[in-house]
């Protein structure tokens, strides 16, 4: 039964009647509809949630809305005063503490009731105060470096302003280059950001699906009338609802139902789905629904499945449960080792992991009366939703839109489609009434499509001087269920070996097993970096085996520009030499390798990636980015429209920039709207890196194509031939004498004024031809590669065998840094996230593949404190392909990390750690085996 | 997920509290809610009658008397280890509250909760049973005073009567110089559970330890408080504590010996094992540096 309270929020006294089950969260986004505070996790484990509450900061998610009755309660929403931003949210804007934006609002409101409480913080403090909110994106650096400016703000300091040098390929531009807040972030700090969640549409139902409790079963009969006649449940729907036809990502893998048919795979597998007037009734109706399972026999271990007699996923593909089967052979191997002075050969084993954006996956799908589709939804990929929807639902691209919301981040969890897309459009169709689902916490484990866990067999041959001469990497991927990206992330754990360091002669056999478990998809670094992981280390044992210094055997085989390698990928730009030597002189390495106490230690890792695949997921001619540019008719401000999706990496902002600098204009002149499919034009959206490099080039195409319009009517208004006039700055001058001028929007407006609307296009496809011709040569290619180093130092307890990570000096090539702060934030964010998969992170399942830490509390995280200062710099560089000489940052980034966390533990206890997560207890027991050799 | 419906009980004062608690049969209290909430959010608890203690104003002091502390239970971890009475007086125990959660969990999750909840990996019950506290539960009819090694029976197991409210906690003061601390291993530097933990609680007369209450945390169903290493450690005299590290080595290896902790995703029971040893000499030293300083 209902009952009153009274409560203030932000000011204002409210009196409601709540059920006792509403949390406060519940309270302030459905009932006051203050939807700035955000549902991370609903348990209490993330801090998105966190609002203050007399005065001291709780997560809203487990306080009762009945307790605080008569309470004053501030959330993100009251601390604006009308357009001006509080000091900490204008911090949080400023400093580059805002990504995906979706921990922010918890962040803020934590930050506001530490400094009331301790207005002079030290680093340290800050570190300790923010452990209750988790942020997935910034590797918490520059929040903290937020907080101390808004510590200053609020003393009523001026922080002081830091002159940074820019790159050499930057010194001649206006906007690129700069290190400039992200347009979206004032929204993201204010809570006034809309993601799916926020969305309420009239007459809305809410969704839930059904998972499968067993791992492995034949659904035998399933019984819903129970469920159907639940008060306030409107339909369920099982697998004889839904078409025939499966789904998936990767076209020659198609092996996804909509709702399962005949049979279960995983502990997750989807098996009905419900509508009702909300969530709880939905859960409710969930229990209510019959189904008979047949057991069937279950594996879990890729080895195990692969064995003849092994349990069948799948009974009329995949023959022993291989999915995907690669055996790639470049030069020749048995010469390269035969050339080799040495030889070494280990093997390593990955971990299970999850992206765990911080927002969770939801969709809104409404089915409008003209038999039209509009779905709003937290994804990575547009288009790719879009393609597979008009596949499943038999409709043509133009008969479904697909609207992305602000995205709280993805890191691959969002880039494929997924069932409450899908299923949320089944659900409107048989209802007529919009719906929304979301995934729990729990759910989105289950869901899956997480780091597949590689265990990899290295061999690796060298010269005395170092000279790598073969590379031979066998690796067996342990897959889940479906194929999702699987087959591509095969791959690309073999072919994206070759890129950082040369060598002629290499074999990769790689394995993509079925087991039942949830299916592994692309996550970060796509596929690569337990490879690279394998290989830095590696590379580091066979150094110290022909006495060589591990920095120097890297700078002996690196990379160089203009190379083919030999699976015949492209480089062109490559300053991996220089990321190398910086790093090698900010760390001191020369100064602490090999002379540091027992315990102490510091190691190195390089890593790079594609900017952006070569060809996209499905066969299509399209290409791969394309953005219009619209210019208001009195040229005040310029619209970008582009199909590429900003997740919180900041890419709207960064292909604002370029075509900023294109047009001629400055940053607060032109606005963004990106990725709905309905107003933007195609994009492939963010996955592989991609969005920086072709997004870049067709927005800086669209702003060429605008500022070359107005080229002949700035020349009549200047009297100056149009090859003698420059736009920059928000003005039209002549080059030969600047103090001829014409503000840019008075061009435009003339222009408008004479010829109609001004439009530009434009549009990026990679280069005809890249890669080789043998079976599966596509993937790996790109226009451009990234090119990192990382030193890592490390403090290691030797009685607990706790790592401390110190301290990460990361030097980057990702060309010109369209945005250094952004670039910056991918970097810290890729080095926290990477140390947090080589410390703490690990799915585990129990022997019936049950998981046992689907949540924040018992899958660890890191948290703020946790983190090592991170020194992180640009190289100069410029990539002929990229948009102003830009390439990739956000994947690249990840790759370095975990071998030069690896090495570093190697080189502080003596004793290598071959499989991940290094835990303390690995680390102890491996220096107790070591003393007892 | 969600949380079902259920009846809401407010009183405003302990005596009410008491009484509805009498009267409602499945009556479920309520403080700060950080675990009670997630379990029937995970839907392994189920409530039909909840009775909030939010509203009784009696169980939010600190009593600092000439014998004994008593601490109120509905004080959250931050307020215990924020208060000058505590930090000054039971140090450890403060401690031990400040590595509780997150900041936002210490917010709202109690002292008291954290007690009656009787997790095996809770974190101020080791401490407080090392400061030989006792535990206050008052009923309608009775009031009774149960020292905390037998209100911990078993993992999420106590001695309270479903008719009673734990009160308060109570620490007496000793005579003697007391020297104490709380030693905990997790696997992330904040907001993590304990793998394992221990207490140390050392008296001293004069010259020598009259008594020492050594307690290991998360490495069983309920916080051990090691005999061998606690009588190991009496009758030692400080100066020959001092001097080497042989004693404290023998009494976290007694203390590792006592300990029985099982294999679990935080870490195997081996693992353990070798944590109280280590915990366990670091809590002594840190204990004995005290004296030193």
């Amino acid at each position: 039964m209902k009952q009153l309270i009274n409560i203030n929020v932000n000011g204002t006294n409210f009196e409601l009647a709540v059920n006792p089950g509403m949390t406060l969260l519940d309270l302030l986004r459905e009932e006051l509809r203050l939807t700035g505070t955000k549902k991370g996790c609903e348990l209490g484990d993330c801090g998105a949630c966190t609002v203050i509450m007399e005065g001291k900061a709780v997560n809203s998610c487990i306080v009762l809305a009945l307790e605080s009755d008569g309470k004053h309660v501030e959330t993100i929403e009251g601390l604006a005063v009308g357009e001006k931003m509080h000091p900490i949210q204008q911090a949080f804007v400023e400093k580059g503490g805002i990504q995906c934006g979706y921990c922010t609002p918890g962040m803020v409101m934590r930050t506001k009731a530490f400094l009331d409480e301790c207005p002079d913080p030290d680093s340290e403090q800050i570190k300790e105060a923010l452990t209750g909110n988790l942020c997935r994106c910034t590797g918490y650096t520059k929040i903290i470096e937020a907080v101390e400016t808004a510590s200053l703000y609020l003393k009523g300091k001026t922080p002081e302003i830091i002159e940074f040098q820019p790159q050499k390929s930057a010194m001649d531009l206006t906007v690129v280059g700069k290190r400039l807040p992200k347009l979206d972030s004032p929204d993201k700090a204010t809570g006034r950001a809309i993601y799916t969640d926020d969305i309420v549409l009239p007459n809305m139902l809410y969704g839930k699906l059904l998972l499968s409790p067993i791992a492995h079963a034949k659904i035998i009969s399933i019984d819903t009338s129970e469920a159907e006649a639940l008060p306030g449940v409107k339909a369920v729907l099982t697998g004889k609802d839904v078409p025939d036809a499966t789904w998936g990502t990767s076209p020659p893998r198609y092996d996804e139902y909509v709702l399962a048919k005949e049979k279960v795979r995983y502990v997750g597998d989807v098996v009905a789905a419900v509508a009702a007037i909300d969530e709880e009734t939905c859960y409710k109706a969930l229990k209510l629904i019959k189904v008979d399972y047949e057991e069937l026999p279950a594996v879990f271990d890729p080895f195990e499945a692969m064995k003849p007699g092994a349990p069948r996923l799948f009974d009329h593909k995949y023959e022993n449960n291989i999915n995907t089967h690669v055996d790639h052979h470049f030069g020749n191997i048995d010469e390269g080792f035969a050339d080799a002075d040495y030889v070494r050969e280990a093997k390593f084993t990955g971990n299970r992991i999850f992206q765990n954006p911080m927002e969770p996956h939801c969709a809104i799908a409404e089915w409008d009366r003209h038999d039209r589709v509009v779905l709003y939804t937290s994804t990575q990929v547009v288009h790719y939703v879009h393609h597979q929807l008009s596949r499943i639902f038999n409709k043509p691209l133009g008969d479904i839109r697909v609207i992305m919301t602000n995205c709280g981040g993805g890191f691959g969890a969002k880039a494929a489609t997924n069932y409450l897309e899908i299923l949320s459009i089944f659900l409107a169709k048989k209802t007529g009434r919009p719906v929304k689902m979301r995934y729990s916490r729990k759910e989105m484990y289950l869901y899956g499509r997480g780091r597949h866990k590689q265990h990899i067999t290295l061999k690796m041959g060298v010269k005395k001087d170092g000279t790598i001469t073969a590379v031979h990497q066998k690796a067996v991927l342990e897959g889940g269920a479906y194929s999702s990206f699987g087959i591509v992330s095969a791959y690309y754990a073999g072919s994206m070996l070759t890129t950082l360091y040369k060598f002629p002669n290499y074999r990769y056999e790689g394995f993509r097993v079925n087991t039942n478990l949830p299916p592994c998809g692309a996550m970060r670094g796509h596929g690569t970096p337990h490879p690279r992981f394998a290989f830095e280390s590696l590379l580091s044992m066979l150094a110290d085996d022909i006495g060589m210094d591990h920095i120097s055997i890297r700078l002996k085989n690196a990379m160089t520009p203009e190379t083919r390698t030999c699976n015949d990928l492209d480089i062109h730009s490559c300053e991996l030499k220089a990321c190398l030597e910086l790093v090698r002189k900010k760390s001191g390495w020369d100064g602490k390798k090999g002379k540091l106490p027992l315990g102490r230690g510091i190691g190195i890792g390089c890593g790079g990636f594609v900017s952006g695949a070569g060809y996209p997921i499905y066969r299509s001619d399209f290409p791969h980015s394309n953005a219009i540019i619209k210019i208001q008719e009195d040229g005040s401000k310029a619209t970008l429209f582009v199909g590429d999706a900003d997740i919180g990496q900041g890419s709207d902002t960064v292909l604002a920039q370029a075509a900023a600098e294109a047009l001629g204009i400055t940053l607060d002149h032109i606005s963004v709207i990106s990725a709905d499919s309905e107003l933007t034009p195609i994009g492939f959206g963010a996955y592989s890196s991609r969005v920086t490099l072709m997004g870049g080039n067709a927005s800086k195409m669209a702003g060429d194509s605008v500022r070359d319009k107005l080229l002949p009517t700035a020349s009549a208004l200047l009297n100056v031939p149009a090859d003698k006039i420059k736009a920059s700055n928000n003005k039209f001058f002549s080059i030969d004498n600047p103090e001829i001028s014409i503000p840019w929007a008075d061009v435009a407006k003339t222009y408008f004024s004479k010829q109609g609307p001004l439009t530009g296009n434009g549009h990026y496809s990679p280069p005809k031809g890249l890669g080789g011709n043998y079976k599966g040569a596509a993937v790996g290619t790109s226009p451009a590669f990234s090119f990192s180093a990382s030193v890592c130092e490390v403090q290691v307890n030797l009685e607990t065998g706790k790592v401390k990570i110190l301290n990460f000096w990361d030097a980057h090539d990702c060309g010109t840094a369209i945005n250094p702060m952004a670039v910056e934030g991918q970097v810290e964010g890729a080095i926290v996230m990477g140390m947090s998969e080589v410390l703490f992170e690990d799915e585990i399942f129990d022997s019936n593949g049950k998981m046992v830490n689907p949540d924040l509390h018992n899958y660890l995280m890191a948290t703020s404190a946790d983190i090592p200062v991170i020194d992180s710099s640009i190289v100069d560089s410029y990539e002929p392909e990229g948009p102003f000489g830009a390439k990739e940052v956000g994947e690249g980034a990840t790759l370095p990390v975990l071998g030069a966390i690896a090495n570093a533990i190697a080189d502080a206890i003596g004793v290598r750690i071959y499989d991940l997560p290094i835990t303390p207890e690995k680390i102890l027991n491996a220096i107790r085996s070591k003393g007892q050799e | 997920m969600y949380i079902p419906d259920f009846n809401y009980h407010k009183p405003k004062s302990l005596l009410e509290a008491l009484s509805i608690l009498k009267e409602c049969e499945k009556g479920i209290l309520i403080a700060g809610g950080t675990d009670l909430l997630v379990e029937i959010k995970k839907g392994v608890r189920k409530v039909t009658d909840l009775i909030t203690l939010s509203g009784v104003s009696e169980l939010l002091e600190i009593d600092n008397n000439d014998d004994f502390i008593k601490i109120g239970s509905s004080l959250t971890h931050n307020d215990v280890m924020n208060s000058n009475i505590i930090k000054s007086e039971l140090p450890a125990l403060a401690e031990a509250c400040s590595k509780v959660g997150s900041h936002q969990i210490r917010n709202s999750a109690t002292i008291g909760g954290n007690i009656c909840t009787g997790a095996s990996c809770a974190d101020t019950a080791p401490i407080l049973l090392a400061y030989e506290a006792s535990v206050q539960l008052t009923s309608m009819d009775s009031e009774r005073l149960v020292p905390l090694k037998d209100f911990i029976i078993n993992h999420h197991v106590t001695t309270i009567r479903s008719d009673e409210i734990m009160t308060g906690i109570i620490i007496n003061k000793s005579k003697h110089r007391t020297v104490a601390c709380f030693e905990k291993f997790g696997l992330r530097e904040a907001a993590s559970i304990s793998v394992a933990s221990s207490s140390s609680v050392i008296r001293f007369d004069s010259e020598n330890c009259i008594s020492a209450n050594i307690v290991v945390g998360a490495c069983g169903p309920i916080p051990i408080i090691s005999e061998n290493a606690g009588s190991f450690l009496s009758g030692k005299s400080l100066k020959e504590l001092i001097a080497s590290d042989d004693f404290l080595v023998r009494a976290g290896e007694l203390a590792s010996n006592d300990s029985k902790p099982i294999s679990d995703i935080r870490g195997t029971a081996d693992y353990r094992r070798h944590l109280v040893k280590i915990l366990t000499v670091a809590a002594i030293r840190k204990s004995l540096n005290q004296i030193a300083n």
